[in-house]
């Protein structure tokens, strides 16, 4: 292949409509922790959005997991 | 818009060594370019890649050194003459080379391209797992959901193993507090509640009390260190005082003055000689305010110092003496003071501790004054010895005292400690063992989320992929391909066959070579469609060079069914008969654009041309005037055998056997004759009903009238088309003319006014062509 500035690469011709894979699996995986009532629904969004970045940190997944739980036993 | 290529022009370009200019029917999404070797069609295929990849196309396959741009150009022209013109919906682009480097220009859309050769087909095949896997990365790389879900899975480590710990401090906890309730006799209903129960006391007042006692313990020892020092501080005076006598006695024995005025009288001349000395203009004596004179005095003062010397030792060591006593006497009252101190805190103390002292040698307001002494401490010494004794008595009952309350403290806060150890680590063992669940529960769906839809679209590549393969070699032992994630890698992706049974066989190990070809132009195909089809051209550039007859005419349905997936295919092809059985009425030649390209020359360089169908160019010859006779009979006869010979074979009609195989125009007649009295032709057409919407609808036709229209016209073929007869001569021009115009209106009536093809693929009663626009009756016929 021989290197050329002028080209944009193809991936930058995708539409902001088109998801990437990345995308796709995280609203499903958001969805699902949401359904099992693992996550917070007002959570799925954010989630979502960090899940597809990669930049979901531990303690985000401990926080998005226990807070149904702390939501529950605050309502005892 | 449409992402097909409209035109493209060479120049210069590999074998364009003039202006070659190309128009695409926009209209028709399959293009066949037939050309025989070294017409120029690797180079048409190369010039789409250039533009559209950046590469150098096939000559990235060819071993003509590192550098390949050098070959770019045609062998006759300059470098800088190169230059390649793609236009595609709303854009131009062009791709030159300036200087070494190459560079592309344009403005709009830009030709996206795929283009397969065959050096890459068996690559496509036999390439590694992670290759494979980098090819379709784009569709199924999902390495920051992986990121995500490993951070995840740290989250569960950890707090699996804080829950293993909280549960070990908790039985550590528990073990320990039940030892302390055994040793106490096991009081209350179970440890736990006796902790409760113990935890609740009133810890600071332990503490006090504990304070309290220590205090009144430091103030009995202190009463004991302070005694000992004034004891001390009296042996020291002593001591002093006799050391100054001493010094006194053996002054007194020195002769012949007084001892001790002679002591006196030399402090008195070495203080007069110290005092002259420092003056040299004394004239009087400080003392009398006699006259004097300062020399004479001097030398009267060294002769009498000399005279007693022997006393100034002495009185050295005497006014040292005298110092230490001072200093004895001072700290003798500092010890005094400080003993006294020291026996009213430890009088107060013990007051304070609850215990009652008793006056015994003191009176009342004697003990009372000791006591509450400020200041001149010394006056109460008498008292405070007094007291002495009675105070220290106090001492090991107070220790014992303080032993036992410092263990009350002790095991109250080891039984706290531990209660709220266990109180603490329970609640948090609790809530992180219900926090591991969750964790857990969630590691699973995305995992298993994740790796669904990675084998989901695998799965679906697969079955596109079988289904493709399936196309070309139908019911075949070596199916299904399967394609799956390599479960012990990362980024690869595995690729295998069942073969009779046995699974996971490679590809490789059994498929021939032309299975191999055709499973990697499927490969190829599968990747494609993944990558927005409609947005991408197809350049296959003579890619299949061992194919039968079978397996051509299954490829050629093939790409007629999936071309419309594409903004368009391009197939170029050295196979005649691949051109000609489109142009014959053998395959959907209406949906396909036909081009040819011709004999190549330095100077001409790659010319090519559009292809008519044989229809169409019979319908030419036939309108044509003057009238070319040969030409009329010759190519209706041709179209009519092509025609008829397919529907003997679908039909499977007898025709006479012969040792080379070939069957007259007068054998296939005969063979179809009784075929098209039944033979039916449906096509499709779309009616405009009352309301303006269009409605689906179809028009029988009967083939027999065409038959019985062209069929006694044949003689015609080779009476004027094919062999020297005088009695051709007499055959009319009209009738020559009938015959063309009958075969190419039975071709048209037979052929679907769509993709051109005659329907051949089996559809429950009847055959339905690619497009499904037309069918044919009968299924059968014998």
């Amino acid at each position: 292949m021989i290197p050329n500035p002028e080209i944009q690469p193809m991936t930058a011709q995708i539409t902001p409509a088109q998801t990437s894979p990345n995308q796709h699996v995280a609203h499903l995986i958001s969805a699902k922790l949401a359904g099992d009532g693992l996550i917070v629904a007002a959570k799925c969004a954010e989630v979502e959005k960090k899940i597809a970045a990669g930049t979901a940190t531990e303690e985000d997944w401990r926080l998005w997991v226990d807070l149904p739980l702390l939501a529950k036993e605050s309502k005892k | 818009m449409s992402k097909a290529i409209k035109t493209l022009k060479l120049c210069g370009f590999r074998g364009a060594s003039t202006t070659c200019e190309m128009h695409f029917d926009q209209s028709k999404s399959l293009v066949i370019l037939f050309g025989e070797n070294g017409t120029g069609k690797s180079s048409i295929a190369d010039a789409i890649d250039f533009v559209a990849n950046g590469t150098v196309g096939s000559l990235e396959d060819r071993s003509v050194g590192a550098a390949k741009l050098p070959f770019l150009h045609s062998i006759n022209m300059k470098p800088s003459d190169l230059r390649v013109d793609v236009t595609v919906g709303t854009g131009c682009w062009a791709g030159t080379l300036a200087g070494k480097q190459p560079k592309w220009t344009g403005t709009g859309d830009r030709v996206k391209a795929r283009v397969l050769r065959r050096a890459r087909l068996l690559k496509l095949v036999e390439a590694q797992p992670a290759e494979r896997y980098k090819e379709l990365q784009t569709f199924i790389d999902v390495g920051n959901v992986e990121a995500a879900e490993q951070s995840l899975r740290n989250a569960l480590k950890k707090t699996e193993e804080a829950t293993a710990e909280a549960v070990v401090v908790l039985d550590d906890a528990t073990k320990a507090l039940t030892t302390l309730w055994e040793k106490e006799g096991s009081p209350s209903l179970n440890a736990i509640a006796w902790a409760k129960a113990k935890s609740s006391a009133d810890q600071a007042s332990l503490k006090d009390r504990t304070a309290q006692l220590e205090s009144t313990a430091r103030g009995l020892s202190s009463v004991e260190a302070k005694k000992a020092d004034l004891d001390a501080k009296k042996v020291q005076l002593a001591t002093r005082e006799q050391s100054l006598s001493g010094i006194d006695i053996r002054i007194r024995a020195l002769p012949p003055v007084d001892g001790m005025q002679a002591v006196e009288l030399v402090g008195l001349l070495q203080d007069a000689k110290s005092l002259l000395g420092a003056h040299a203009d004394v004239s009087a004596c400080p003392v009398c305010q006699q006259p004097v004179v300062r020399d004479a005095l001097l030398t009267s003062l060294d002769g009498r110092l000399t005279v007693m010397k022997q006393h100034g030792p002495l009185a050295t060591e005497r006014r040292a003496a005298e110092q230490h006593l001072t200093t004895a006497k001072d700290n003798l009252q500092a010890a005094e003071i400080a003993y006294v101190k020291a026996v009213q805190v430890a009088a107060v103390e013990l007051t304070s501790a609850g215990q009652s002292l008793r006056s015994g040698a003191l009176t009342p307001a004697e003990l009372t004054a000791l006591l509450k002494a400020e200041a001149d401490h010394r006056q109460h010494l008498s008292a405070a010895l007094a007291m002495h004794q009675h105070v220290l008595s106090f001492a090991t009952s107070i220790a014992a005292t303080q032993t036992t309350a410092q263990a009350d403290l002790n095991q109250f806060n080891a039984i706290k400690g531990h209660y709220d150890r266990i109180l603490a680590n329970r609640d948090r063992a609790s809530s992180m063992a219900k926090l591991v669940v969750r964790l857990r529960a969630a590691v699973k769906i995305c995992e298993d989320t994740r790796k669904e839809y990675t084998q989901g679209v695998l799965d679906g590549m697969q079955s596109e992929l079988n289904q493709l393969y399936s196309a070309i070699h139908p019911n075949e032992a070596l199916v299904p391909l399967r394609l799956a994630m390599s479960p012990n890698k990362r980024g690869s992706i595995d690729q295998d066959a069942t073969f009779s049974g046995h699974s996971e066989v490679p590809l490789q190990a059994y498929f021939s070579e032309s299975h191999l070809d055709t499973l990697g132009f499927c490969v190829w195909l599968v990747f494609a469609k993944r990558d927005r089809p409609k947005d991408t051209v197809l350049v296959l550039d003579d890619v299949f060079t061992s194919v039968d007859s079978v397996h051509l005419t299954r490829i050629m349905q093939l790409l007629s069914g999936i071309a419309g997936d594409f903004a368009q295919v391009i197939v170029m092809t050295h196979y005649r008969t691949w051109r000609d059985r489109y142009r014959l009425g053998q395959g959907p030649g209406q949906s396909v654009q036909l081009l040819e390209l011709h004999r190549w020359t330095l100077n001409r360089g790659v010319c090519l041309s559009g292809t008519r169908l044989a229809v169409e160019q019979l319908e030419a010859v036939t309108n044509a005037q003057p009238l070319d006779r040969q030409a009329v009979a010759s190519q209706a006869g041709i179209l009519l055998e092509a025609v008829l010979d397919r529907l003997t074979l679908q039909y499977r009609r007898p025709v006479p056997r012969s040792r080379d195989g070939n069957y007259t125009l007068g054998d296939l007649l005969a063979s179809c004759k009784k075929l098209f009295d039944v033979l039916a032709i449906e096509k499709s057409v779309t009616a405009s009903s009352g309301a303006g919407v269009a409605a689906p609808a179809s028009i029988k036709t009967m083939m027999q009238p065409f038959f019985q229209e062209a069929g006694p016209l044949t003689f015609i073929r080779n009476q004027v088309g094919c062999h020297f007869n005088l009695a051709g001569a007499e055959v009319a021009d009209a009738d020559i003319g009938a015959f063309g115009t009958a075969t190419a209106s039975l071709v048209r009536a037979l052929a679907c006014n769509g993709c051109g093809d005659i329907a051949d693929q089996e559809n429950g009663s009847h055959f339905r062509c690619g497009c499904k626009q037309t069918r044919m009756t009968p299924l059968k016929y014998s």
